[in-house]
């Protein structure tokens, strides 16, 4: 795994926050991933992912603007910090390595 | 801000804001609210339950705040130092701290013997694999005005629904007979054999001992409880040994034992001695018709696996209805139902003539009452700690106050009264477990003569306890701790502190106890006194000079009665089919309106005057024909009419009756038992199945022996069946004295807890007060005076218990007799003087003694003391 470690739900996550760039805060990373991945997030989970990455320092967080949807709440936006991209590229870097590595009978099925 | 129209959740929201780390808690609540938004335009009640939802999964560790209770330095040094202070501290305290322990252990005791109990009740046969599985087949039919649920069933119902339904995997038929089985010559016994199909034994989960569990498949074999192998065949192996079943006189077969169950008396409600193939009806009975729609069995089972089957088996039994209708006019079922045997136990009461037994509502009611003792001796016992502990803290002011010096906080000094409690809790905890298990329990099931099958290794104990470690550490030791972490340093070294001597709150406690202690006694004593009451009160006819025996042919009346007629001590010879406390038959009686199901005694015209029943009204039956029938008080009034009713008539399975006279009610199964609606007919001699002699009572044994010898000249194969009147009930006296010593003994132990926290008050006052007593000593106080002094401020404490505890004990013990109790005494209030009695005795003792150990001190070694 290296020195990153990065389960496949908070890899999700960090990336959709890359994707959505200066609009990445707890809903709209929530709907994202709902609208692109088609899986059901819970606010639960997500949010302790949001935690457990901010702790890991690949995340970095400040506050936003509030509106009156939320309450007069204020948003928190999320960022990538350069150590969380260098887990999503060690995280992209051992799949190609294991893709490469995978030889081309195990996935050819016509023999059988 | 505006806020957005509708307002949120206001329960979670509060829960969210509680447990949130705040450095959250302001954009997670702003994501909810917004998430809020958005689903209300969807649906405002789905929005409503997401929020819910959202905020149950956001309570996980990461968004829950850290919790600090102990903010201070936790490290193993520490908890030694606690360690060594709560040692040391029990040790210096040998009285309070024995005290302490001692009356929590009866506490937890008598809690581990009620969860023991508690367990028992609900254990009932729930060890069946298929308890959920197994149905007994009941059906619903108007009796008495109303819908009534039976367990027995149609005889040919069960063969017809194994036939028509696959959905019924496994189906066994019961039926029970009275016999006489025998062994050897000296092993001859009635018993009561069950016949089941072979299935019977593959639905349930009875483990054998002894034998194959597919021994039922052949008719020629028996299976024996364990209960029964003793008692035939000791503690060898009885495979393959021969029992002759005798089913009636010259009706016999032999069967060779085929297996031995394990114990099941103690987690089973249906329990059988013995068990045959069920083809063996036939042959017991020659009347026996398997396609008989009018003729009842014991009760049908069915295993059928899932409730899709069950429900498709409940649909089709409407068809079995139309034709048990059709064939029976008596019985007309309205419906068939279907009661799984995990819960056949519990409702067994609302089903009459079932497999189980009716016991569920006394075990339950008893469950309830062990919830509340525990409780109460619980609170009991902690009180007593709170107290003692309050008190004993006089002595540790200094202490207290050092470590406040050297800087510990308020937090700290709770720390080491809270150890030092948990220390003496695990104690307690230890002990009382032993003398549950130990004591207690052997007491109570060696009292009332039962097994509760209690086992240490129940898991369900190993998560009792730590909740009784918990909950009586929070009851006893947070106050205390909170109480005297409280005190100021300077007021603890200005020797300012008030408190002591004159606490309110100890003597509310005081209170408390001494109350419960009161009733405790109060409600012993009235136990004993309804047991007494039951023991003396009559049964409505005279049992003590009535002999009974169960005959083993119609003719061995007359060959009886001829022989004991001879006997000058003989008062009275009856003959009768059914006996008073032995049988009755249950029968359908009609009115012109109306159907009452009784219990009906078929007898003979001898049979009032040999039991002494008291005709009321009417003639009862002499010079009465076979077409008059008497009828019990109950039933007179049921029908609404008493003084009329001689002349009136009524029909059984449509014959023709006139009422001669009205009798007065018996109790025929005990107290326990409502007085049913009964019905007395007369009978021929060639259906007697009992004789009843009347002698006077000081000459009934001779009189049995002479029954017991002409016996065995004319029946020297069938072991004497019958005895004295008043032992029909069985152990009645015994049980009754029983009951009472249950609540005697629970009352010493409470008893016994509240003397010893007075023990403890008293000696921790006296000795706070040494120097006091001695000044007065000095000076030339009588000791008399001394004793009044302490005695006076315990004095109003126990007149206060006593005024609140003997009213309440009054109005607990109607409710209790009248839940438990069917015929219960009157409730009166005699038994204040016992309870008086009790509690001042111990008030004076505990005095005295302390009162003697202050003369026996020299005074100077007194007013040394600090």
């Amino acid at each position: 795994m290296g020195k990153y470690s990065l389960g496949e739900f908070e890899e999700v996550v960090l990336l959709t926050i890359a994707v959505l760039y200066d609009n990445a805060y707890g809903i709209s990373i929530k709907e994202d991933i709902e609208t692109r991945l088609n899986r059901k997030v819970s606010v639960g989970a997500m949010r302790t992912a949001l935690k457990r990455l901010e702790k890991k320092g690949f995340l970095e967080s400040e506050f936003g603007e509030a509106t009156a949807v939320r309450g007069g709440k204020r948003k928190r936006y999320f960022k990538v910090t350069k150590a969380g991209k260098a887990a999503l590229d060690q995280v992209k870097e051992t799949r190609r390595k294991l893709w490469e590595a995978v030889p081309q009978a195990a996935f050819d099925y016509k023999v059988r | 801000m505006k806020q957005s129209g509708i307002k949120k959740p206001v329960i979670p929201l509060a829960f969210l804001r509680w447990y949130c780390d705040p450095s959250l808690i302001e954009d997670v609540e702003g994501d909810l609210n917004e998430l809020y938004d958005i689903r209300k335009k969807q649906s405002l009640l789905w929005a409503k339950v997401a929020f819910w939802r959202d905020v149950m999964f956001l309570f996980r560790p990461g968004i829950i705040k850290s919790i600090r209770i102990f903010r201070f330095r936790k490290t193993p040094f520490m908890y030694k130092n606690y360690f060594k202070t709560s040692i040391r501290n029990c040790l210096k305290n040998p009285v309070s701290t024995t005290i302490n322990i001692f009356g929590l252990a009866i506490a937890i005791g008598i809690c581990v013997l009620g969860f023991a109990f508690i367990r028992y009740t609900f254990k009932m046969d729930q060890f069946h694999v298929n308890k959920d599985n197994i149905h007994l087949i009941t059906f619903n039919a108007d009796r008495d005005g109303e819908l009534q649920r039976y367990g027995m069933s149609p005889v040919p119902l069960g063969e017809m629904l194994a036939a028509d339904f696959p959905q019924v995997e496994k189906m066994s038929r019961l039926e029970d007979k009275s016999v006489v089985v025998k062994y050897d010559a000296n092993k001859v016994f009635h018993e009561k054999v069950r016949f089941a199909d072979p299935d019977f034994l593959d639905m349930f989960s009875f483990q054998l001992k002894w034998g194959e569990s597919d021994a039922l498949r052949s008719s020629s074999n028996i299976l024996i409880s364990q209960q029964t192998a003793t008692k035939y065949f000791g503690s060898t192996n009885p495979i393959g040994e021969t029992l002759r079943v005798i089913f009636e006189e010259g009706r016999s077969r032999e069967f060779s034992v085929a297996g031995v169950f394990e114990d099941f008396y103690a987690i089973s409600t249906i329990d059988f001695d013995f068990l045959i193939n069920y083809s063996n009806v036939s042959f017991a009975q020659p009347s026996y018709d398997a396609n008989d729609w009018e003729a009842f069995n014991r009760g049908t089972l069915v295993l059928i696996k899932d409730r899709q089957g069950l429900d498709a088996v409940a649909d089709g039994m409407d068809k079995y209805r139309k034709i048990q209708n059709a064939a029976n006019d008596d019985w007309q079922i309205a419906s068939f139902g279907f009661e799984p045997i995990s819960t056949l136990f519990r409702n067994s009461a609302s089903i009459r003539r079932d497999i189980s037994t009716d016991s569920f509502e006394v075990l339950y009611m008893s469950s309830i009452s062990f919830i509340v003792i525990g409780f109460f001796v619980i609170a009991l016992a902690s009180t007593n700690y709170i107290n003692i502990a309050i008190v004993s803290a006089t002595k540790r002011l200094k202490e207290i106050g050092l470590r406040k010096v050297i800087g510990a906080t308020k937090r700290m000094v709770m720390a080491q009264f809270l150890f030092e409690n948990m220390l003496l809790m695990f104690l307690a905890l230890v002990l009382g477990v032993i003398m549950g298990v130990g004591v207690f329990i052997p007491w109570l099931e060696d009292l009332q003569s039962f097994d509760m099958a209690f086992e240490l290794n129940d898991r369900y104990l190993w998560l009792f306890l730590p909740v009784i470690l918990i909950i009586t550490s929070i009851i006893s030791g947070s106050y205390p701790a909170y109480y005297i972490a409280k005190f100021q340093v300077a007021a603890i070294f200005r020797n300012t502190v008030k408190f002591g001597k004159r606490n309110l709150l100890t003597r509310v406690f005081l209170a408390f106890q001494l109350i419960l202690a009161t009733m405790a006694i109060s409600l012993a004593v009235m136990f004993s006194q309804n047991s007494n009451y039951q023991i003396q009160r009559s049964w409505g006819y005279d049992q003590e000079q009535v002999l009974y025996a169960k005959l083993p042919e119609p003719e061995a009346f007359q060959k009886l009665q001829n022989a004991l007629s001879q006997n000058p001590k003989v008062v009275r010879i009856a003959g009768s089919t059914h006996h008073i406390g032995q049988t009755h038959k249950a029968a359908i009686i009609e009115s012109a309106d109306d159907k009452y199901e009784v219990q009906y005694f078929a007898i003979d015209s001898n049979y009032f005057a040999t039991l002494d029943m008291e005709i009321i009204n009417g003639t009862g039956f002499e010079g009465q024909d076979r077409k008059s029938i008497v009828v019990n008080e109950t039933f007179a009034k049921q029908i609404g009419a008493s003084g009329n009713l001689v002349g009136n008539i009524f029909t059984i399975d449509s014959i023709e009756y006139v009422v001669a006279g009205i009798v007065r009610d018996v109790f025929s199964y005990g107290f326990y038992t409502k007085i049913k609606p009964a019905v007395y007919g007369l009978t021929d001699s060639d259906s007697y199945r009992y004789i009843s002699i009347q002698a006077p009572s000081e000459s009934l044994t001779e009189v049995r022996n002479h029954l017991k010898a002409e016996w065995v000249v004319h029946y020297p194969e069938i072991p004497f069946d019958g005895g004295f009147q008043n032992g029909v009930w069985g152990n009645f006296e015994q049980d009754e004295k029983s009951n009472s010593g249950f609540w005697k003994g629970l009352a010493t132990a409470i008893t016994i807890v509240a003397a010893l926290a007075l023990y403890g008050l008293i000696t921790l006052n006296i000795s706070g007060r040494t120097k006091e007593f001695s000044v007065r000593k000095v000076l030339g106080a009588p000791l008399k005076n001394i004793a009044s002094i302490v005695g006076k401020q315990y004095l109003y404490v126990f007149l206060i218990a006593i005024f609140i505890g003997t009213p309440v004990s009054y109005e607990l013990m109607k409710v209790v007799l009248e839940m438990f109790m069917t015929y219960h005494m009157p409730v009166n209030y005699s038994f204040t003087f016992i309870t008086v009695g009790v509690l001042m005795t111990i008030l004076v003792t505990v005095i005295m003694s302390q009162v003697l150990r202050i003369r026996g001190t020299n005074p100077v070694e007194g007013l040394k003391t600090e």
